[in-house]
Formats: structure tokens, sequence, C-alpha cells
């Protein structure tokens, strides 16, 4: 049987469909931790067979589960924040800060620079730079990495249930392009569904605690959140717009923006660390960036996410030329080999962005 | 000084080396796999993740030339497992792929939403599919392996996986002419009223 067009297009399809940012890094963590456990296990079984009974000395006693795991998490987790405290945690029976389920709560303390050629340096921080691929890499258009705050440090819960019912309307996906940016106050991670045409809920994506969330789609829209772990429902909602907020579509059809060349020379002086001036916009026409590196090292383009943390980045050597399409919301930085900022690239456009905060 | 401590360390170290690269020579192809399997996408990370925990800590029981074998029929099982508690615990819910936009510029939204709703087609007829022709056709058809491949990664003869992809093909090609007769009748409902 041959198939149709529509069936080939369907079996392709499936091959855009990625993983989301970070993913590989979170199963990663997820079985250092599962590896913790049972090295735990294993160690307290064979100390208790040690000693038969017997008194020992602490200076012999074999190492704690927090110690042996830390020897391997020191080795292989150094760019994680958070992995002492969770393996720590879920070892000493504590609950700890539950974002769902089972997933891990690891974040690279830098940006995450994953090299899509397959090679060495998938976990390796941003710093330094001389291990940045060439080629691009992004991990911000929906950052999922865990919030930065401790189990300590957790919000408590203070989004109320709604009774479950039947969605009040469903989506249309039609009507004018608006974005909006999704923060909560609770104290959970919470699931974003999109009720879809046919009134079912389609998962959208993760809002964990404090963690804004940004999405373009249409005002007409509707949106569910849920409590991650137990699937209570917590709002439902449609997303106004900004007055004067572009069609993101006939933005994109439109001509491309050409941003000016950015060059970056010798004579570039090294700014003062401090946060940029704009983060990532949601709106903004099409644009092309253009960067020139006329120095003698390598530099570091760097893309912002709507946090304003450095999320993408992208090397380019010296005599080089740096083009990338993009949109005159986002934002970029450009640092020196060294890691030293020399440019903030902020948007080129007012920022349209519908804020929506939970409760 | 007991030497007990520091051995452990180092087999956990090589451990999680082997898992490390496991990870980045598997994981794109197992969550897909899991995902086509119909792992609804919320619960794909999940799932991935035991699929890899799992490996690791039976690592030792498995031949390096087999890892791959082992996560892609660790990943059957546990999408078995997956979408058996989804139908009890969340029967409203469906295992179809969002619809929203992610905001990265390239390609336009547009063209996203119609990628978006072309996977979510595929699942809707891949889900007709048995279990195990869903699983051939996935492999062989989308994940491009070969029939030998198949027949190693899911542990059954090349005849069967002959068999059961020439079926899986016919099934899914009658699902796909059925969606889009369904498809069409929509659109000329749409453009009548």
């Amino acid at each position: 049987m041959t198939p149709s067009d529509f069936s080939k297009g369907l079996l392709r399809s499936a091959k855009g469909d990625e993983p989301l940012p970070g993913a590989k890094t979170r199963a990663f963590a997820q079985v250092e931790v599962a590896l913790a456990s049972s090295l735990a296990t294993a160690t307290s079984s064979a100390s208790t067979a040690q000693r038969g009974g017997e008194n020992m000395p602490s200076s012999v006693a074999p190492p704690t589960v927090a110690s042996a795991a830390s020897t391997k998490l020191g080795t292989m987790l150094a760019v994680y924040t958070l992995v002492g405290g969770l393996a720590g945690g879920a070892l000493g029976g504590s609950a700890g800060y539950a974002l769902g389920r089972h997933r891990a709560t690891h974040e690279p303390v830098e940006t995450s620079v994953v090299d899509r050629r397959g090679s060495e340096p998938v976990y390796e921080p941003a710093v330094p730079y001389r291990d940045i691929p060439d080629d691009s890499t992004t991990d911000a258009a929906l950052s999922i990495a865990a919030p930065r705050s401790t189990a300590a440090e957790a919000p408590a819960d203070v989004c109320a249930s709604l009774p479950d019912l039947e969605p009040k309307e469903c989506s249309r996906q039609k009507g004018k392009t608006v974005t909006f940016s999704l923060r909560s106050n609770c104290g959970v991670a919470l699931d974003l569904f999109l009720v879809d045409e046919t009134c079912r809920e389609q998962f959208a994506g993760i809002v964990f605690p404090q963690r804004p969330l940004l999405y373009d789609t249409w005002d007409s829209n509707v949106y569910r959140l849920r409590d991650r772990a137990t699937h209570r429902l917590v709002k439902e909602f449609t997303v106004p717009r900004v007055d004067g907020a572009p069609d993101r579509i006939a933005n994109w059809r439109g001509p491309r923006t050409q941003l000016p060349l950015v060059t970056v020379s010798e004579s570039t002086a090294v700014l003062p660390e401090a946060p940029p001036p704009s983060c990532l916009l949601g709106g903004g026409r099409a644009a092309t960036l253009h960067v020139k590196n006329e120095r003698a090292n390598p530099i570091v383009v760097m893309a912002l996410d709507s946090e304003c943390r450095e999320s993408g980045a992208w090397r380019v050597l010296p005599g080089d030329s740096f083009e990338r399409d993009t949109s005159e919301g986002h934002a970029y930085r450009v640092r020196d080999w060294a890691g030293a900022l020399l440019l903030e690239i902020p948007p080129t456009t007012l920022d349209t962005t519908t804020y929506l905060t939970v409760p | 000084m007991n030497s007990f401590p520091q051995s452990r360390t180092l087999r956990a170290d090589a451990t999680s080396e082997r898992v490390r690269r496991a990870l980045d020579a598997h994981y794109d192809g197992i969550w897909r796999f899991l995902r086509r399997l119909g792992v609804p996408s919320e619960d794909v990370e999940d799932a991935a993740q035991k699929v890899f925990v799992l490996f690791a800590t039976r690592l030792g029981g498995i031949e390096p030339r087999a890892e791959r074998s082992f996560l892609f029929a660790s990943a059957l099982r546990i999408a078995s497992d997956v979408r058996r508690s989804r139908a009890r615990s969340r029967e409203t819910l469906s295992p179809s792929e969002s619809t929203f936009d992610a905001l990265d510029p390239a390609p336009s939204v547009e063209q996203q939403i119609d990628e978006r709703r072309m996977r979510r087609w595929l699942d809707e007829v891949l889900d007709g599919l048995s279990e195990e022709h869903r699983a051939v056709l996935v492999l062989v058809d989308i994940e491009e392996q070969t029939m030998a491949e198949t027949s190693e990664l899911l542990g059954i003869p090349p005849g069967t996986v002959a068999s059961r992809l020439r079926r899986a093909r016919a099934l899914f090609e009658a699902a796909s002419a059925t969606l889009r007769a369904r498809l069409e009748l929509e659109q000329q409902k749409e453009g009548e009223r």
C-alpha cells in the first residue's frame, strides 16, 4: 500500500517533537538520586554485615550516605545547585520540596550549554566559554528548570481549589494573538492545560512557583491550571490583550527588521556586571541580529530569557560574523572569552505582554 | 583502613559515566518513542526518567551492546504502565499534544501550530493501533530503525516484525484516511457557517 501524502505528513510531524529544554539534565539528576539511594542501601547493609554487632571506631566506619554520594556528586554534578539538598533530603526521609511526582529539582548554576552535535560537553556549565559549541544552542524558549528556592524557602500553598466542573467555554484557536507571562504564587508546581476546541484539556507546560512562564497564544483560548501532584483545579482563565499589542502572525509575515550591526572590537570596554536593562519581551516583529567579532579572541553572544537569565550561547570566532533570526522583543548580551560583559543588546519593541498572576 | 567506601564510590562513578553516555545517545529517541507510544506529553519526561533509572539500577546485568534494546524494551513496558494508570486516574485527559506556541521565533507561530496539530492527529491515529502494531510502526516509520534493529529492540523475530509492520501500515493508512475525511468535513461545515 502506498502511503498518502497526508499519512506521510503525519509521520513526518513526529520528527519535530523534542523533549523540553533541560530534560536530559533532569533525567541524569534523577538517576544520580536513584544511584545514591541504592548506594545507601548497599552501604548500610554492608556496614551492618561488617560490624557484626560490634562497636566500630568512627575513623574506620563506612561513610554515611551523604559522604559517599557527595564524592560522586561532587565530581559529576558540580553544575547542580540543589543536588546535595535534594539527595540529602530524599535519603534522610524528608519529603523535601515536591515539584511533582519524582521529577528532579536540579538546575544548572549557570547557563545550560548543550552540544547538540553529540560530543561531550552536554552537562558542562557555561563558564569557561571555550567549551561552548560554534553552532547555536538555546534553552530559552520554554524554560522548565526548577526554581532556585530550597524547600525551606518554598512559599506556603496559597492556591485554593476550584470546583472541578466542565470548562465554561472551549478555546476557539482564533482571534488575536496575545503573549502572556504567568507567575504563580502557589507553593506547588502547576500544570498548565489548554482547553482545546473540543473542550478537552491539553497539557501545555509546567508553572513553577515564582517562576514566570511566557507564552504566545490567541485571546480566544481557554487555559486551566492544576496542581501538578494532585491534579486539583486551581484556575481557569482566558488571556486579555494589552491595548496596542501587535498581531504576532502579521508581524512574522511582515518584513524582517534588520537590527543594526553590533561590532565588538578590542576597544569595546568591559561593562560592570549588573542586571540587564531588559529581559526577553513577548511580541515584536521578526528581526535579524548581526554581530561582528573584530577582537583577537572569540566572543560569546548570549540570549536572555524572560527572567533575564543567560539561556542560549553562541560562540563567534575572531573575524567572524554572527547572524540569528530573532524577534525585536528578544534581548542579548555579549561576553568576552573570559566571561567579562562587553555589550547589552536590549529589545527594540514595547512590552505588550499580558501579565497574569495566580491566585 | 577500610577499602570498602572507595571501591564502592569508584563503581558508582563508572556507573554514572555509563548512564550519562546512554542518556546522551538515547534520551531523545526514548522520549520520542514513549511519546508516540501514547504517553501523554505531561508524563513523558517522568516516563523517560523511569526508563533511565531502571537502566541505571540494573546496569550490572546489561551488556554494553544490549543497552539500546534494554532501553527500548523498558520504554515499551513503562509506556504501557503509564497508559494503563492514566486510563484509571484521569479518564478525561487526552494524550494529545499541546497546541501552545513556544516563544522562540523560528519557525513562525502558524507553522508551529500546524506541526503541533499534525502531531495531535498523528497520536490520534496511532491511538487506534494495538500496542504491538504501534511499537513496530513507530520504530520503523518514525524512528527509522531497520526491521533487523526493530526485531532486536523488541525481542521478536524479524518475520513477526515484517508482518506486524505490514498490518500496522495498512491500519495507519486507513485511520489517517478516515481522519482526513473527518477534517475535510469539519472544514466544509466551518465554511458554510
